[in-house]
């Protein structure tokens, strides 16, 4: 698969899929949301590119949906070196707006890293939106 | 006058008595001159209570993929239940999701610490127990109440 690089600047939105992937009390995204799901993060974890997205309508796509995060592509790169933010070639054309975070583990293959990367992608994220949206 | 021991037995405290949480304390006080009296207490934490709480809420999930698993519900309450055995009151209130598989992800937080409880969804996946605490972190694959307890004591300690 090839990738193309997002640029610095980019900014990414990460959706919240599941029930508590946000802090029941604080509302805050947890690690929970940057654990990639081998079923459902196979080449890398999904995000969408925030200038090619209308959150409301992408957020409603999804059978349920509790909000987004935001992350910021160069602060992605940041936080390890393995760490990377692109699209998919054959993404470009039929899902432009559509990226995915590489170089996460899955837990059961390392959990310890996974882990850590995760705490750290919940340190730079910030919270866009808490809307329940169901099909 | 005759000294002895009694039991004195006081109901109205045990707020679940059905709970794996529900901690006998027995307390020792001196009653009268030199006579021992044992008083017996089911002492809950509200918070252990909450956290089974919300458990049973995404057990209860309409689609199948969001509920956790049979094997991370048993490997969590088991692991809870001990842990509410070590810690009594001082049980802090979870977090909780369910992550790849349907494993159960049970979270303590407070401050720059946090406590992770990983229940894999099936035996081929992966059960653990990660803390951190400001730039430390740890990882445990041997899961059980009394390492838990370590963990949160450790990660959630008043700075």
């Amino acid at each position: 698969m090839t990738v193309t690089p997002l640029s610095c600047e980019e900014i990414v939105l990460r959706a919240l899929l599941k029930r508590n992937w946000c802090h029941e009390d604080t509302k805050r995204i947890k690690a929970d949301a940057f654990i990639r799901d081998p079923k459902r993060d196979l080449d890398g974890l999904s995000v969408n590119i925030r200038s090619k997205t209308e959150p409301a309508s992408w957020l409603s796509s999804f059978s349920r949906s509790f909000g987004a995060d935001t992350l910021h592509t160069g602060s992605i790169r940041d936080i390890d070196r393995e760490l990377n933010v692109g699209q998919a070639e054959e993404d470009a054309e039929a899902y432009p707006e559509h990226a995915i975070i590489t170089g996460l583990p899955f837990s059961d293959d390392d959990p310890e890293r996974a882990e850590i990367l995760a705490s750290r992608l919940v340190e730079i994220s910030r919270t866009f939106d808490r809307t329940m949206r169901k099909k | 006058m005759a000294t002895g021991t009694l039991l004195l037995y006081s109901p109205r405290v045990a707020r679940r008595p059905d709970s794996p949480a529900t901690i006998t304390i027995v307390q020792r006080a001196e009653i009268h001159q030199g006579a021992s009296a044992v008083s017996s207490d089911a002492v809950t934490s509200g918070d252990y209570v909450i956290t089974l709480g919300r458990i049973a809420e995404l057990k209860s999930e309409v689609d199948e993929e969001d509920r956790p698993s049979d094997h991370a519900h048993g490997c969590a309450l088991k692991v809870l239940a001990e842990t509410a055995r070590e810690l009594s009151l001082d049980f802090p209130r979870a977090s909780v999701s369910v992550g790849p598989n349907r494993g159960l992800r049970i979270t303590w937080s407070r401050g720059h610490g946090e406590v992770r409880l990983v229940c894999g969804g099936s035996a081929a996946n992966k059960s653990y127990i990660y803390s951190e605490s400001g730039s430390q972190h740890g990882v445990e694959y041997v899961v059980d109440g009394k390492r838990l307890a370590h963990h949160l004591r450790w990660a959630l300690r008043e700075a």
